[in-house]
């Protein structure tokens, strides 16, 4: 590791915005993953200009430099493998502009989401990828790992609401992409190729994003099933029915025992819930979506259904799913939820079977995972509740993480919907693009000829993920 | 301590009438430990004037100092010199305190920004009491450590009177009966014989009755 | 570290915090300074890292588990379930019995200004403060860095250190920011840490539409907001000042009662002066009532803007 030089840090963003003292070292190397690693300094710019000199004394230097929003990644895009500077990007959070009659907004990338959707909301429109951790997510991390939600199924994912952005690059140069255009058709779509790069290709300083109106009118409504496959069903039918719903949501009976003992939602245990919403700005248009949903539902043998375009009885039918994903650690006294085998998509008709693969890989290595997502965009979430103590549960993980993507890949899926590779997902991610990566790798030698742009990630993530790093938890060899 | 309380300001500032520079001095004594005339009470009072002034479109130049006490002639000499700077002080000091300022002050006019209600003690968190009035010739010895004449409505010596009930004084507000408390103590101190020693009628030539008092210590001099 | 055992027992809990970050939203601490070390995750984390040795216990590490307003609001969202200040309270035992120089966000007391008059002794909800061998002594462990004898304290003798924001000197300076800075500047809203805490991050607006009105800032318990810093408010140039609390049966600190007994004294007292006492309100809004919240505000904001600018001759 080359070391790195405090003092210039200091000269380049003022001494009160560089940490470098080992508390604060070991708190920034870690994200929502199960990786953890010890970067060397974490610098906060709090302007471009400061992020060109800081790129231009680490490119020289040869000191890896990891650009990082709230750390609420799941993959460990964030944790510092190699070592280097966390570049803190909260420190740049300014709402640069919001033009509604050119249907953009510009933004610094520490902007948290829901921040942005609440200035944006006194104009009637709304920044669509909506992930569910919008809450402390920022716009950098959700543009650098394509970031979407339950919204994706209809005004699709931060590729799509990205119009152009300002980079910084590996040698300091700022560079625009992209054009505050609804349309282009300009050469290569530079911008386009930023959105999922997971920060090593360049770091991002300013955003353009469009948004789409916030819908007068929101009809959620909710059907409970007694198998997946029928659950499954009723969703590759939505999907090719033409019908265009604003969410599709899954929920399996795993996740639903957890959200009810979380929060005490009552929730019938069924094997899958469904939700379906539609939304627009007229009843009429509404109403007959709604009833396409419910009849193709009942038709698979969907029951308990109920809809509301009622605010309190729609974010009661939601409840559950809202806090999900921090439910899952109350499944089980002694498990915890890891974020492994996180995310993937595959085709709608094969929503069911994945589920079921899941859950039949899960049992065969003797953990609990379970299944949810966004199936009206094929995304299908998972999680690994395991014993994290244990040395044999790793070992289970790994091989269960391995067989789900593998079958993935066999049905034509891809590793990540949503929520990007970093490390967790790298050895999938290899095998699927196995026949790309020197393509990619080619990319990223232009962008970045001395690697220090987020190294040790995508095209050149570990092999064993559960040797590549320290794990966050302390694992026992015995039993 | 002395305790005492902020007077109305409606009244504070019709004393101060036109002054346009004005000194307020407070007090690291009594009156901080009741809360009324020390330091955060000085600050209060200086916005409070400011905008008084701003609201009727008046200019005010204040300046403020707290003093360790206002009853020592040593510890007014620094103050009283920034003084002459202003046309009048406004002392947060108990009744003792601004008169010992007016006395030093020469020309210059002393205003108090309190009222001095008594010699007291505090009694819960914001609550304090009166305890003694400084009578000069103290009963305490006969009636158990409460005194008749502050705790008796009547200054009673030889109370209680008729209008004693449920160990509540007459007059309401709560106000505990002066005697039945005596007796009480009289009673857990096993003194309760005293109680029939009659207490002859007050000599009082010893409070303030017999003229403004002074202490001379010939041993101190 | 034999006492190291106490947080031992919290492992399988601290196993169980999947590192979300969504209790950044809620910690007044973290909003303030926007390092991570100062959120709920962070503090975790720090955990973590001392049960695994990677962390070494340390002053610096200690203060940062006593930086903390107590208002529980991270406990409250972790849907993973970990009961975050149990886990605080042990951690904080350790670094106190390990001998470690801490003070955070607890009060101090400057024992040359202090008067002895024990009001603090008295006011402190959490019976952190008491009176040993001449001095003002604090219960670390006791102390919720409420402020309520910071407020007390005619001395002021009083400080909290790190005020992440709420203490006075921080609240005026944020004010004097606010009216000097922007035109359409009309009112201050203090919201109380529980009660109406904005539950947004630091995003600023550059330009526009933000003219705003007014400015919501955290005090920490509306009981020990100053009667000093409200009337500053208005002699910057305020319309008005309103602060919203936790309802009386709701606050810990009995702060609400104080907030409103002190707020019906100023109002008296700028009857007297002349000034509407409309211009300073107390509002109840229990946890997490944003709709009450905003109502609340526009009808104040409503209401001050027909009372019209105060005619103090202009802004400071």
């Amino acid at each position: 590791m080359n070391s790195v030089n405090i003092a210039k840090l200091k000269e380049i963003v003022g001494a009160e915005n560089v940490r470098d003292n080992k508390a604060d070292l070991y708190v920034y190397g870690s994200d929502a993953s199960v990786h953890e690693a010890m970067p060397q300094a974490i610098v906060r710019p709090q302007n471009t200009e400061q992020v060109q000199e800081l790129m231009r004394y680490a490119n020289s230097e040869k000191i890896p430099v990891i650009p990082r929003g709230s750390g609420s990644g799941m993959c460990g895009q964030v944790v510092p493998v190699m070592g280097g500077i966390i570049l803190d990007m909260k420190g740049m959070n300014r709402i640069l502009e919001i033009n509604t009659p050119d249907g953009y907004c510009r933004v610094q990338p520490g902007v948290v989401d829901n921040d942005l959707n609440a200035a944006l909301k006194p104009h009637g429109v709304f920044y669509p990828p909506t992930p569910a951790s919008g809450v402390v997510a920022t716009i950098g991390g959700e543009i650098a790992n394509n970031a979407s939600g339950t919204r994706a199924v209809k005004y699709g994912a931060a590729r799509d609401a990205v119009l152009a952005m300002k980079v910084v690059l590996a040698n300091g140069d700022c560079v625009s992409l992209g054009s505050n255009t609804r349309v282009a058709s300009s050469g290569y779509p530079l911008e386009r190729l930023m959105v999922g790069s997971e920060g090593t290709l360049g770091v991002i300083v300013e955003a353009t994003l469009r948004f789409v109106p916030i819908p007068k009118l929101r009809c959620l409504g909710i059907a409970k099933f007694n198998t997946l496959a029928e659950a499954g069903d009723a969703i590759s039918e939505i999907m090719g029915s033409g019908c265009q719903p604003s969410m599709l949501e899954l929920i399996d009976k795993i996740a639903i025992v957890a959200a009810n003992k979380a929060e005490k939602l009552g929730l019938p245990e069924v094997e899958a819930i469904l939700l379906f919403e539609a939304d627009g700005m007229a009843k009429e248009t509404i109403d007959p979506e709604i009833e396409k949903f419910q009849a193709i539902c009942e038709k698979h043998n969907g029951f308990g259904l109920e809809f509301s375009y009622d605010e309190k009885e729609r974010a009661r039918i939601f409840a559950g799913r809202a806090k999900l994903f921090p439910s899952l650690s109350k499944y089980d006294e002694r498990l915890a939820s890891t974020s492994l085998a996180d995310d993937m998509a595959v085709p709608f008709s094969k929503m069911a079977e994945t589920a079921k693969k899941i859950h039949e890989v899960a049992q065969r290595h003797g953990l609990v995972m379970t299944a949810y997502g966004h199936c009206g965009a094929g995304c299908m979430h998972t999680k690994i509740l395991m014993d994290t103590d244990k040395d044999f549960q790793w070992e289970a993980a790994r091989q269960a993480v391995a067989e789900i993507y593998d079958y993935v890949r066999s049905v034509g899926g891809t590793t990540s919907a949503e929520h990007g590779i970093g490390l967790s997902k790298a050895a999938a991610f290899k095998a699927e693009k196995a026949t790309t990566l020197e393509l990619m790798r080619g990319i990223k030698k232009v962008f970045d000829p001395n690697n220090i742009l987020n190294p040790g990630k995508l095209m050149d993530g570990p092999d064993d993920w559960v040797e590549a790093t320290r794990l966050r938890y302390q694992v026992s060899k015995a039993g | 301590m002395i305790l005492a309380e902020r007077k109305p300001i409606a009244d504070i500032l019709s004393h101060l009438g036109d002054a346009r520079r004005v000194l307020l001095v407070g007090c690291h004594g009594c009156v901080t430990v009741c809360s009324a005339g020390g330091q955060k009470e000085v600050d209060l009072l200086v916005d409070v004037l400011q905008l008084a002034r701003k609201a009727q479109g008046q200019a005010i130049e204040i300046g403020k100092m707290t003093l360790e006490r206002q009853c020592d002639v040593e510890f007014l000499s620094e103050m009283l010199e920034q003084a002459k700077q202003f046309d009048v002080i406004l002392s947060l000091a108990c009744g003792a305190g601004v008169q010992l300022v007016a006395e030093r002050a020469g020309s210059l006019r002393v205003l108090p920004a309190l009222n001095t209600t008594a010699i007291g003690v505090s009694e819960q968190k914001g609550q304090w009491g009166e305890r003694c009035q400084a009578c000069g010739d103290c009963k305490l010895p006969l009636t158990g450590g409460i005194c008749p004449v502050t705790r008796c409505s009547k200054s009673l010596l030889n109370g209680p009177c008729g209008g004693s009930s449920k160990g509540l004084c007459e007059i309401g507000n709560g106000t505990p009966c002066g005697w039945q408390l005596i007796i009480d103590r009289l009673e857990v101190t096993g003194c309760l014989d005293q109680y029939e020693t009659i207490l002859e009628p007050a000599d009082w030539s010893s409070a303030r009755d017999g003229g403004p008092r002074k202490l001379v210590r010939e041993d101190l001099k | 570290m034999t006492q190291l055992a106490k947080l031992e027992k919290w492992k399988g809990t601290l196993n169980k915090c999947i590192r979300c970050g969504y209790c950044y939203e809620h910690c007044q601490i973290y909003k303030s300074s926007r390092w991570e070390i100062d959120s709920p995750r962070g503090k975790l984390i720090l955990l973590y890292g001392l049960l695994s040795g990677e962390v070494e216990p340390s002053d610096y590490v200690a203060n940062k588990l006593f930086e903390c307003f107590h208002c529980n609001r991270c406990q409250k969202a972790c849907s993973s379930g970990v009961p975050i200040q149990d886990v605080y309270a042990d951690a904080r035992e350790f670094f106190l019995e390990s001998g470690f120089d801490v003070v955070g966000t607890t009060s101090q007391t400057d024992h040359d200004l202090c008067a002895r008059c024990l009001n603090c002794v008295r006011m402190c909800p959490h019976e952190a403060r008491s009176f040993v061998d001449g001095k003002i002594v604090t219960d670390r462990l006791k102390c919720q860095s409420c402020g309520s004898c910071l407020d007390i304290c005619s001395e002021k003798a009083v400080a909290i250190g790190r005020g992440f924001g709420t203490n006075p000197d921080e609240l005026q300076r944020s004010i004097k920011l606010f009216f000097t800075q922007n035109s359409n500047a009309k009112a201050i809203v203090f919201s109380c840490s529980w009660s109406t805490f904005p539950g947004f991050q630091t995003a600023n607006f550059d330009e526009q539409e933000a003219d705003p009105e007014t400015l919501t800032l955290v005090t920490v318990c509306s009981g020990r907001l100053n009667s000093q810093t409200v009337l500053e408010t208005l002699l910057q140039g305020a319309w008005g000042v309103l602060i919203c609390c936790c309802p009386e049966s709701d606050c810990a600190h009995g702060g609400s009662g104080r907030a409103k007994a002190r707020m019906n004294a100023l109002q008296k007292t700028l009857e007297e002066i002349g000034i509407d006492p409309r211009r300073i309100q107390v509002s109840e809004v229990a946890q997490g009532n944003t709709k009450l919240f905003s109502e609340t505000t526009k009808k104040f904001m409503d209401e001050i803007s027909d009372l019209g600018a105060l005619s103090i001759g202009g802004k400071q």
